[in-house]
């Protein structure tokens, strides 16, 4: 599985504040199941530990959760990976049509 | 709180003791809602068996805190850091032996005659920097070798993706203790420091190498037993005030080398005191030269100090944070 890619997934999931949970039910529900559940906790962290995301805790329903939303150096980190994977993809596209040839 | 999710967030917890205990209870909070959550929508209520698949679903506890843990990076250690290992080090095993064969009754540097008792036990004790010395000109050329080449070494490491104040933590020997040793650690060290000055107030003294019967009490009491004596006070003391001061028991890397030396030179001013006394001035009492036990245990003492400085010696010089 590419990191940069599921970073990218996450980091745009994250437009709008949202727990862990619901994180993974979002992209779930877009049909993306390629990574297990457990992968983005440790994931969220260290986006979390770069400044690409910041977060709070909520009480909701008397449980408490913790809620992530992408930082403004997070959208810049997503700008990037987007470019390098526009660029990945196009570059793939070109090699696969020259396979086809 | 139900017991197979409690028995789970558990285990996971004790995967993760190594990281910082805050950010394990954020951690097992963020988990724990996920699958009374999930637990919840999937099954409308929340059920054991319902827990345990919704568990089973997110992956065992070993398999979920080592997504924590499972990054591999090459660091860089300078070319000084190295030096100062290196020579650290080779110390540690030359002043072990040193002591070892003090113990034992050897006396390389030939301090046995032409001095006072004090004199003598001064510079045996003090016979420890010029150990530290010799090794330090030893390692000299190889230190011009490091800081010519002016090269990184290169040091595999497993760090965490997320904890700063990571480092080996897969390795048991290297993981840090849990919050609630800090207590029991603050405890032993006030009660030794009220038993070590009620002995001094006591005897004048902290070296009570034996008593025999009720008249004969064999104590060093000279002026360096007493100041050495003051000065074990004083660093269990200064233990204890930086115990009670800082956060957690969270160490700086100053404050930790600091008490690592202190205690290292403690330790063999107190052996050297002890093999003083009882190889050299009461070795006609037929008591003391036949306790080979205490030739054991002051050889077991080093070892395990010399374990514990190494261990802390190298997990400083290596702990570095995320890049």
């Amino acid at each position: 599985m590419n990191r940069g890619y599921l970073q990218l997934l996450v980091l745009e999931a994250l437009k709008e504040s949202i727990h862990c949970y619901g994180l993974i039910k979002k992209l779930r529900a877009l049909g993306y199941d390629m990574v297990e559940e457990n992968t983005f906790y440790p994931l969220l962290r260290r986006f979390e530990k770069n400044g690409w995301v910041e977060s709070e805790w909520l009480i909701n329903d008397g449980q408490p959760q913790k809620i992530y939303s992408v930082s403004p150096l997070g959208i810049s980190q997503k700008e990037q990976l987007y470019s390098i994977w526009k660029i990945q993809n196009e570059t793939l596209k070109k090699v696969m049509e020259g396979s086809n040839e | 709180m139900n017991k197979v999710l409690e028995s789970y967030l558990k285990d996971i917890d004790t995967y993760l003791r190594t990281c910082d205990q805050k950010n394990n209870d954020d951690v097992l909070k963020e988990i724990e809602y996920h699958i009374l959550e999930d637990t919840k929508i999937t099954y409308g209520e929340i059920t054991d068996d319902g827990i345990k698949e919704i568990i089973e679903k997110f992956g065992s506890a070993k398999d979920t805190a080592s997504q924590f843990f499972n990054d591999l990076e090459v660091n860089d250690i300078s070319g000084k850091k190295m030096f100062w290992t290196m020579v650290n080090l080779v110390f540690l095993i030359h002043s072990s032996l040193y002591m070892i064969m003090l113990i034992k009754g050897n006396d390389i540097f030939g301090f046995f005659s032409s001095f006072s008792d004090s004199t003598q036990l001064l510079f045996r004790i003090v016979s420890i920097f010029a150990i530290f010395a010799i090794d330090v000109l030893v390692l000299l050329p190889f230190a011009l070798g490091l800081y010519k080449s002016k090269r990184g070494y290169k040091i595999v490491k497993i760090i965490s993706r997320n904890m700063d104040d990571f480092s080996l933590a897969s390795i048991s020997l290297f993981r840090k203790k849990k919050r609630n040793n800090y207590i029991n650690h603050l405890l032993t060290l006030s009660i030794t420091l009220l038993v070590e000055i009620i002995i001094y107030i006591k005897f004048k003294t902290l070296f009570i190498i034996g008593i025999i019967g009720t008249d004969t009490q064999y104590l060093a009491d000279d002026h360096v037993s007493r100041i050495l004596s003051l000065a074990i006070i004083i660093l269990t003391g200064f233990h204890v005030i930086y115990y009670l001061t800082i956060d957690n028991n969270n160490y700086s890397d100053t404050s930790k080398v600091f008490l690592d030396y202190a205690r290292w030179i403690m330790l063999w001013s107190v052996i050297t005191t002890i093999c003083f006394y009882v190889k050299d001035k009461w070795i006609h009492v037929d008591f003391i030269r036949e306790m080979k036990y205490l030739d054991i245990i002051l050889i077991i003492i080093v070892v395990l100090y010399t374990l514990n400085f190494c261990k802390n010696l190298i997990s400083r010089n290596i702990n570095y944070s995320i890049k």
